[in-house]
């Protein structure tokens, strides 16, 4: 698979304090990559140091397979903490410097301020925006010059139900039609489930875990977790017991989709001489899945 | 880079300060030459306080008064430090343009600024001038006396943009660039009294010393055109130095 994004034991000191730790992630061409983490995770550190904004300590970035990261960050587009828009000019004035900035020609202002709803802002100053609207023309900004790979650091901050359903059908929209590939940090995980391809999970600048989506809600969902001495033996005796039960093994855990059978599951593997020094009821959710992976 | 400069020049050119800034020097420099005239009339019928200057003469001192530098200094700090204010230098160094180019582009952008309150300067001195005075004698020396004031402002403009582009911050710039021209003349000043040199003071040699030499009729041009050089050259090296190194 082609990668846009590689980064190799990426490292950001503030002084002694180590805010992105050795950093391995990697981001596809097409992905939705969702960037998860705590507040001072290092989340805006790591895409500060992708974009330049900031000088890494260590390690190395790859931007297109490429080594040169100026040429390449030509074909990026970003919103980093506030947006960064011109704060005594309108919404077109902005869009028309960036645009001569990304070496367009102007022509694809007015369609990008229409996908994210200024159109008629007028003679309105950007300054006088509500937080929305900044958020809006800040994503309309970043779309300008075609970038293959958008980096958004919180989009839907700010943004009204209405507006982040629309931020969100806009993502969905540019990857599905222009193969716009995204790396996204949010806080709302709920919604950042509803649109990504991939999840990384940072904490104290450490990558903890880089997942597929579909593996992910496979893990999030209810099921038992059971610590046993013998994994393997233990989903073979399961699966002949009851076929129709879906279990496997991870992190050396066995997971069994069914919370049911708790009882005599426990029960059987012991009858055949198993150690079972656990057994979980998981119930669920991402929100659990995060908080459980930030606490390991 | 061409974007950038188009990029940079389109900001400058749509900045309400910039027309701001030339008006108030316009209008400064109308008012000094109406004192002038109003000053000579009032004492023309007594012993006259100097002699009645000429538009031309008018035209080459009309940088020296100091206003021009302070106006350069604050539009030097409004200028350089807008992207910083406003978040905006994120979405530039972004696009994968180096620190370096993105310095000059800025730089080379705020020198337009600079050789417009210079034309401004000139050509309002000459026009008010001629219409209270006589017009006196532009020549090849008074020529090269322009083109030396230019690049000495040229100089300024370097260390205006240094100083900005290491503070970031738009109201400290604003009060660095007043008070360094101010102190750098006092400091060498001090300097020039401790040595007490017969034929040499070191505050000739600086930029300030240097736009009065040139503003009068025997200035010493190849010096006003080298040394503000050398000037810019090190401010210039030095901003660029210390900003490339800076997190945004």
């Amino acid at each position: 698979m082609d990668t846009v994004l590689k980064t190799y034991d990426l490292t950001k000191k503030y002084g002694e304090k180590i805010a992105v730790d050795k950093l391995n992630m990697t981001v596809y061409r097409g992905d939705i990559y969702g960037f998860i983490g705590k507040n001072g995770a290092g989340k805006t550190s790591t895409m500060k140091l992708i974009l330049g904004l900031t000088y890494a300590n260590g390690g190395n970035i790859e931007l297109f397979g490429e080594k040169s990261l100026d040429k390449a960050r030509k074909k990026i587009g970003s919103l980093i903490e506030a947006p960064g828009i011109y704060k005594n000019c309108t919404a077109y004035e902005n869009m028309k410097r960036y645009s001569i900035l990304a070496g367009g020609n102007g022509k694809d202002i007015k369609e990008y301020l229409d996908l994210v709803g200024l159109t008629n802002t007028g003679r309105k100053k950007a300054g006088a925006f509500s937080l929305g609207m900044k958020q809006r023309l800040g994503i309309a900004i970043c779309l300008l010059g075609e970038p293959e790979f958008l980096v958004l650091d919180e989009p839907i901050n700010g943004l009204d139900p209405e507006g982040i359903k629309d931020i969100r059908d806009i993502i969905l929209r540019l990857n599905k039609e222009k193969g716009i590939t995204f790396l996204i940090s949010s806080h709302l995980l709920d919604e950042l489930a509803k649109i990504t391809t991939r999840y990384g999970i940072i904490n104290n600048g450490i990558l903890v875990e880089e997942v597929t989506a579909a593996e992910l809600d496979r893990r999030c969902r209810s099921g038992l977790v059971i610590t046993v001495n013998d994994p393997a033996k233990a989903v073979k005796l399961i699966k002949e017991r009851a076929p129709e039960i879906g279990v496997n093994i991870q992190g050396g855990k066995v997971y069994v989709d069914k919370t049911e059978y708790a009882a005599s599951i426990n029960k059987y593997l012991i009858r055949n001489g198993l150690e079972v020094s656990e057994l979980t009821v998981n119930h669920g959710g991402f929100e659990d899945y995060f908080i459980r992976r930030i606490g390991n | 880079m061409g974007n950038l400069l188009k990029y940079e020049t389109r900001k400058l050119f749509k900045a309400k300060s910039f027309y701001i800034c030339l008006i108030v020097l316009a209008v400064y420099i109308f008012f000094t030459v109406l004192i002038e005239k109003t000053l000579y009339d009032a004492w023309s019928d007594e012993a006259p306080l100097f002699d009645l200057p000429t538009a031309a003469e008018i035209l080459q001192s009309a940088l020296s008064s100091g206003i021009t530098t302070i106006i350069l200094g604050i539009f030097a700090a409004l200028f350089a430090c807008e992207d910083y204010a406003d978040g905006t230098i994120k979405n530039i160094y972004s696009k994968g343009y180096a620190r370096v180019k993105v310095y000059f582009c800025k730089f080379i952008t705020l020198c337009i600024f600079s050789f417009a309150a210079c034309v401004i300067s000139w050509l309002c001195g000459y026009i008010f001038g001629a219409i209270y005075f006589d017009s006196g004698t532009i020549n090849g020396n008074t020529i090269a006396s322009l083109i030396a004031q230019f690049v000495i402002v040229a100089g300024y403009t370097a260390m205006f943009f240094a100083i900005s582009m290491v503070i970031r911050k738009t109201g400290g710039s604003i009060a660095a660039c007043i008070v360094a021209p101010l102190l750098i003349t006092l400091i060498l000043s001090l300097i020039d009294s401790f040595f007490n040199l017969e034929n040499f003071a070191f505050a000739d040699y600086w930029l300030d010393g240097l736009l009065t030499s040139v503003s009068s009729a025997d200035g010493k041009i190849a010096l006003a055109i080298i040394l503000p050089v050398i000037y810019g050259a090190v401010f210039t090296a030095i901003g660029i130095l210390i900003n490339r190194r800076q997190e945004v």
